[in-house]
C-alpha cells in the first residue's frame, strides 16, 4: 500500500488510469482489488471489472459513510461495535484513511450493516401492532418486533410515552418496509423513495376509546381531542405528521431524512441489505 | 393539400376518440364480466401522481400488499371516464381519489379519498368473506352504496 495512488471516478485498470493520471506502471492496487476489498465489506455488489464509474464510486462513499455514521459492524454474524471516524470526508476517493480502515476491515473480516433496531411490542405500555401489521417475515424477526432505525427510536419511545400520559393506545400498522418485494398480482408501482425503506416512519391510528383516529375521521375533522394533543406532541419533538402534508397521510409519523441526500442512498443500501442478508438486529428496550 | 391535411387530421381524430371509447367500454364490460363470473371488483381513482410523496408510497404498499393475498379472487382496475361517468349516474361524488369495491348481489363499499389503512381493505374482505367481522372493523369499512353498472 505503500505506492498507493487516491484511486477516483474514471480510473481503469484496462486504460491504466489511477489516480486520475495514466501511468505506465502498474500500482500494488488497482481499482479490482479496491472492488474485491469493498466487496468483501458488503458494500459493492457489481462485477468486479477494473473500471471506477459510478457504481465503484457509490460503494466507495457507503463505506466512508459508514465509517463516519455508525457504530457496528457484522462479523461472524454476529453485531459488534466499532468507533466512527465523524471527520473523515465521504468523498468516493481511496484517499489513506479509507484505504486503512479498509484494509483493517478485510484483515478483521468485517461487513458494513445497517441501523435497524427490532423493539419488542409487547414490553410497551401504550402501543400494539394493529390488526393490519405484517411481520417482517425474516428469521430473525419475531411476529411481535417492531422494526425501525436506530435514529427513530425516539420517536417510538415519545409515542408510548405521549400515549400513556394522554390515556391512549397506538395501534402500528406498518414501520420498516421491504423494497421491491416480488409480489404477485400487484396492479401499481411502488414507491421507489418514501422513509418507511430506511425505517424512519411509523403509520399507526390513535385510538382514544372507542375512536380510531382513522384517515376518514380527520378528514371529517372527527378527531378527538387527546388525539391532537398526541400529534402536537409528536410535532414539538420535530417529528413530521403526514396530516400536514401537502398529499394528506393522516396515520403516518416520521423521522425524516431527506430523500435526495447520500445519508438516505446509504441508508437505503445498508438498510435493506441488512434484512434480506439476514445479518442481525439488535434488540432494543424502550423503558417507561 | 389542406383537404387531404384535414381529413387526414380527422381521420387520426376518430381513430383515437374511438380507441379511448372502445377503452371505456372495455372496463365497464370487464367488470360486468367479472362480477358475473364472481370475481369481487375493486375500481380505484388516484388523483396524487406524485409518487415520491409518502401518501403515494402508502396507498401503493397496502393496495399491492392486498391485492398480492387476494388474487385472483379480487380483480383491481384504474378507473377511467366511461366509469367515472356511470358513477356520477348514480349519484356518487368521484372528484377526489377514491375505491370501490364491487361484488354481484353484495353491497358496494365506496372509500372516497386516498386508502392508507390496511384495515380498510381487510375491513371489506371481512365483510364478502363472510370471516370475523372484528370489532375493529366497523371503524373502516367504507360507506355503502348502491351502483348499477349494466
Amino acid at each position: 500500500m505503500s505506492d498507493l495512488l487516491q484511486l477516483r471516478r474514471g480510473d481503469s485498470d484496462s486504460r491504466k488510469i489511477w489516480g486520475g493520471v495514466k501511468q505506465t506502471t502498474t500500482p500494488a492496487y488497482t481499482v479490482k482489488n479496491l472492488q474485491t476489498d469493498l466487496k468483501s465489506v458488503g458494500v459493492y455488489t457489481e462485477k468486479v471489472d477494473g473500471g471506477f464509474g459510478k457504481i465503484s464510486e457509490n460503494a466507495l462513499k457507503f463505506f466512508q459513510w459508514v465509517l463516519v455514521n455508525s457504530d457496528a459492524a457484522v462479523k461472524n454474524k454476529t453485531l459488534i461495535k466499532q468507533i466512527a471516524i465523524p471527520k473523515l470526508i465521504v468523498s468516493g476517493r481511496l484517499d489513506p484513511v479509507t484505504a486503512s480502515h479498509l484494509q483493517t476491515w478485510i484483515k478483521n473480516k468485517l461487513s458494513a450493516t445497517g441501523d435497524l433496531v427490532r423493539v419488542d411490542t409487547t414490553k410497551l405500555s401504550n402501543i400494539s401492532l394493529g390488526h393490519g401489521f405484517k411481520h417482517i417475515a425474516k428469521p430473525r424477526v419475531k411476529k411481535t418486533d417492531l422494526v425501525i432505525s436506530t435514529e427513530a427510536l425516539g420517536m417510538v419511545k415519545l409515542m408510548n410515552e405521549t400515549a400513556a400520559k394522554l390515556g391512549l393506545s397506538i395501534m402500528i400498522n406498518q414501520a420498516f418496509r421491504l423494497n421491491n418485494v416480488k409480489v404477485s398480482g400487484a396492479v401499481v408501482p411502488p414507491a421507489t423513495k418514501s422513509q418507511h425503506l430506511i425505517g424512519h416512519a411509523i403509520d399507526c391510528n390513535i385510538v382514544d376509546g372507542d375512536t380510531w383516529n382513522n384517515s376518514r375521521d380527520f378528514k371529517k375533522h372527527r378527531q378527538t381531542a387527546d388525539a391532537e394533543k398526541f400529534i402536537a406532541r409528536m410535532k414539538k419533538a420535530s417529528h413530521r405528521w403526514g396530516g400536514d402534508f401537502g398529499r394528506v397521510d393522516t396515520p403516518h409519523f416520521d423521522k425524516q431524512l431527506d430523500a435526495s441526500s447520500f445519508s438516505y442512498d446509504a441508508k437505503f443500501y445498508l438498510n435493506q441489505k441488512q434484512i434480506v442478508s439476514g445479518a442481525p438486529i439488535e434488540l432494543q428496550t424502550i423503558s417507561d | 393539400m389542406n383537404y387531404r391535411l384535414f381529413l387526414t387530421k380527422a381521420f387520426a381524430c376518430l381513430f383515437f376518440a374511438s380507441g379511448l371509447v372502445q377503452a371505456d367500454t372495455d372496463l365497464l364490460d370487464k367488470v360486468n364480466r367479472d362480477l358475473s363470473s364472481g370475481h369481487i371488483v375493486v375500481v380505484y381513482q388516484m388523483l396524487n401522481d406524485d409518487t415520491a410523496s409518502e401518501q403515494y408510497a402508502d396507498w401503493a404498499y397496502y393496495l399491492n400488499d392486498f391485492a398480492s393475498s387476494n388474487s385472483p379472487l379480487y380483480k383491481f382496475y384504474s378507473t377511467d371516464v366511461a366509469f367515472n361517468n356511470r358513477l356520477v349516474e348514480n349519484g356518487l361524488d368521484i372528484t377526489d381519489s377514491y375505491t370501490l369495491f364491487l361484488k354481484k348481489d353484495a353491497l358496494s363499499f365506496f372509500y372516497e379519498g386516498v386508502v392508507v389503512e390496511s384495515l380498510v381493505y381487510l375491513a371489506v374482505q371481512a365483510h364478502y368473506s363472510e370471516e370475523d367481522f372484528l370489532p375493529v372493523y366497523r371503524a373502516f369499512i367504507p360507506d355503502e352504496v348502491t351502483v348499477k353498472l349494466d
